[in-house]
């Protein structure tokens, strides 16, 4: 199997002011490695502020990155300009979370999925770019007569589906899909979730998919990622990580989703103490080390390296492998 | 024993294009001490029945019947003054968002002595502060001694939450009304507050109401559990029975719409159509035009919420009516 696309100390820092003399950096994403495979899903998971969405956008070169590499089909993302920029992301796309907030209210169906073909394929006629778009609002369950409504007229599980039209209307390889149906309903979110698992399957596309619900990344993901605070503190596949995790933090977030079997819930959970740190100054050594049971002397004072403990299975803890 | 019983309400919108009807009809009874959930999708009625349990329906909302007892009284008919005095004191309320629920301005400190006097009167002002820093303890803040002086922004989303339901504490409750007070937080976090909820519970023997869409959360957490659709109540329940067994075929779509318990990359069970508009129901059974298993009098006929064999078990749907006799 080859890499699609594979990130290489990834980092993105944004410096925030208070004042006029206090000047903050928060390390958003800070150093991330992982690489995706030609038609799979990873998943990356992680609390809200740990830096997924800002590793994202930094991947498709919506935020300037502040260091590393992001090699898609042999290119490395940071170095491209202009035309040749333009011309690789074309092979990208991204969903959003929000489909109330990510679709402009005033635009007609028609325009919002048919953009992408203006900036990417300018020179198709009206006739063949209204033929394109109404095409994919099939694809995606939707009307082709859809094309002269606005976003205000259809529901949130429609909204999505008009931002994943939008998305693969220019026939990308490879989508982000950022926490796509985290505000949606369970029975809209299955509908979600089988269209994405069959437009993967028909066009072979491969998802880096980002959520925080557990059981949704289960389903979806041939592999996870794990982050904490702009840091990857775990990676294996989907199986693996559900049956051993080994970082400490990846095993309180399983132990703290909710077992849907009530007849289980004597199990003891793995309660973690204390609340998230301040972004902008995280605890030295370890960033998990202010919440971490196990945390010692050694945590607090060293960083610990991302390293392979089994075949395909990374753990940055000093308390797990070598 | 009973606390609270709710007959036959029915709390309508009436709205400029129509009248919503959000709660129509509903029954249901919360024992002292227990823990109870209501889970239903969006739009279904859950926090208009929530709030109507409070007299806080917002306009254009509308009790337009039925009735509440709470410990024999019927609440819907007290005169707005008894109401105030029960509301934060006897009954109180948790929301979603925790921001919204503090006042910028004021100190933590401040808004829950701000509760205690409100219905304690008789009580100094420095025996409030010293409960305030009590019930923050009690919630779980660290050095509560000092944070009781600090305002809501110097506070994380999981700590106002806490502080939030410190104040709703703050007067001992007999039911404490909780919907969705969790959802904008994280899952390490969400476990801490409702662990700490439900210590509470029984340690100060309140009962919870929690409105929530989360099946996971009534799994881990409730002793029944309801389930709303589109204004009605359609099934009530032991949690266990109902998630392990669940009758209504809408529980059934709801449980089966969970992913991840099927083999990996598989489809998810769908439930055809969408929820309907409350404006203009759909006559019979609400459920029936997305029913995998509607019949003959389903369109037509409205079911009722019957008992069935088991503890407190009951379900509205046509599949389990008892042979006329
Ligand atoms: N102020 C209002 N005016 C008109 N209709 C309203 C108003 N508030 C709620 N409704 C309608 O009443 C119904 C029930 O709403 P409610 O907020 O109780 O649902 P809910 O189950 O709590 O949903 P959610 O899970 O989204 O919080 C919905 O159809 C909603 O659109
Ligand atoms: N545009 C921005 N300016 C400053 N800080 C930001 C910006 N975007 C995100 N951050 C900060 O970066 C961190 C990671 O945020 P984000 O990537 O949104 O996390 P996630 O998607 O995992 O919830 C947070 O501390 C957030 O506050
Ligand atoms: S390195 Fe130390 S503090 Fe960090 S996760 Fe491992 S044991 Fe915990
Ligand atoms: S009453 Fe009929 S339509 Fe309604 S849930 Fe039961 S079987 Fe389905
Ligand atoms: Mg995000
Ligand atoms: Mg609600």
């Amino acid at each position: 199997m080859t890499a699609l696309l594979s990130l290489r100390d990834v980092a993105k820092y944004f410096e925030i002011r208070r004042g006029v003399f206090e000047r903050r950096v928060v390390k958003a994403v800070d150093g991330i490695s992982f690489d995706v495979e030609e038609g799979q899903t990873v998943g990356l998971v992680g609390e809200s502020g740990s830096g997924k969405s800002t590793l994202a956008l930094t991947v498709l070169r919506l935020y300037e990155p502040t260091g590393g590499q992001a090699i898609f089909e042999g290119v490395n993302l940071f170095e491209l300009k202009g035309r040749e920029l333009t011309r690789v992301r074309r092979k990208m796309g991204i969903v959003f979370q929000d489909p109330y907030l990510s679709l402009n209210p005033v635009k007609r169906v028609r325009d919002i999925v048919g953009l992408p073909l203006k900036v990417h394929m300018p020179k198709l006629s009206f006739e063949e770019r209204e033929s394109m778009i109404r095409e994919m609002l099939e694809q995606v369950g939707l009307k082709a007569a859809d094309v002269e409504k606005f976003p205000h007229e259809f529901s949130g599980g429609q909204r999505q589906r008009i931002a994943i039209a939008r998305a693969l209307i220019v026939k990308p390889k490879f989508l982000i899909l950022d926490e796509p149906t985290s505000a949606l309903d369970l029975s809209v979110q299955a509908k979600i979730l089988n269209l994405l698992l069959d437009l993967q399957r028909e066009f072979r596309l491969t998802y880096l998919f980002i959520t925080h619900d557990m059981n949704v990344i289960k389903h979806i993901s041939d592999r996870i990622n794990v982050m904490y605070l702009g840091k990857l503190v775990e990676s294996a596949e989907t199986e693996e990580l559900f049956e051993r995790p080994l970082h400490p933090y990846t095993r309180a977030l399983l132990s703290s989703v909710p077992t849907l079997d009530p007849r289980q819930r004597g199990r003891k959970k793995m309660l973690l103490r204390g609340d998230p740190p301040d972004p902008a100054n995280p605890p030295p050594g370890c960033r998990f080390s202010s919440r971490c049971p196990l945390a010692d002397d050694l945590c607090r004072r060293e960083e610990p390296p991302l390293v392979q403990v089994e075949p395909g299975h990374w753990v940055a803890c000093h308390k797990v492998g070598g | 024993m009973t606390l609270l019983e709710i007959r036959d309400l029915k709390v309508y919108y009436y709205a400029f294009d129509g009248v919503v009807k959000a709660v129509d009809g509903v029954s249901l009874e919360l024992e002292s001490g227990e823990f109870f959930g209501l889970i239903g999708e969006s739009g279904c009625g859950k926090s208009t029945l929530g709030n109507a349990i409070l007299r806080l329906v917002p306009p254009p909302g509308r009790v337009v019947g039925g009735s509440i007892y709470f410990q024999g009284e019927d609440i819907l008919r007290l005169p707005e003054d008894r109401m105030r005095e029960i509301r934060g004191d006897r009954i109180s309320m948790i929301f979603q968002d925790p921001t919204a629920a503090l006042d910028p301005v004021y100190t933590i400190g401040d808004q829950i002595v701000e509760t205690i006097l409100a219905h304690n009167p008789e009580v100094s002002k420095k025996d409030a502060e010293a409960r305030a820093i009590e019930l923050l303890k009690l919630v779980g803040i660290p050095g509560a001694e000092a944070r009781v002086h600090e305002y809501p922004h110097q506070f994380s989303g999981g700590m106002r939450q806490r502080a939030v339901i410190a104040i709703a504490l703050a007067n001992n409750p007999e039911l404490l009304i909780a919907d969705e007070p969790t959802t904008n937080l994280d899952v390490t976090i969400e476990a801490q507050i409702l662990t700490l909820l439900d210590e509470l519970r029984r340690k100060l023997n309140m009962s919870i109401l929690l409105i929530t869409h989360n099946i996971g959360i009534v799994a881990e957490y409730t002793d029944r559990v309801g389930v709303m659709y589109a204004g009605k109540l359609v099934e009530v329940g032991r949690t266990v029975d109902v998630l392990t067994d669940p009758k209504h075929p809408y529980t059934q779509g709801l449980l089966g719409a969970i992913p991840g318990r099927g083999g990996r990359k598989g489809r998810v069970t769908e439930i055809p159509g969408t929820v309907p508009n409350l404006a203009n129901p759909p006559p019979g059974c609400r459920f029936h035009p997305r029913c995998p298993r509607r019949f003959d009098p389903c369109d037509q006929e409205e079911p009722a919420l019957v008992p069935l064999p088991g503890e407190g078990r009951m379900v509205a749907c046509h599949l389990y009516r008892r042979p006329e006799s």
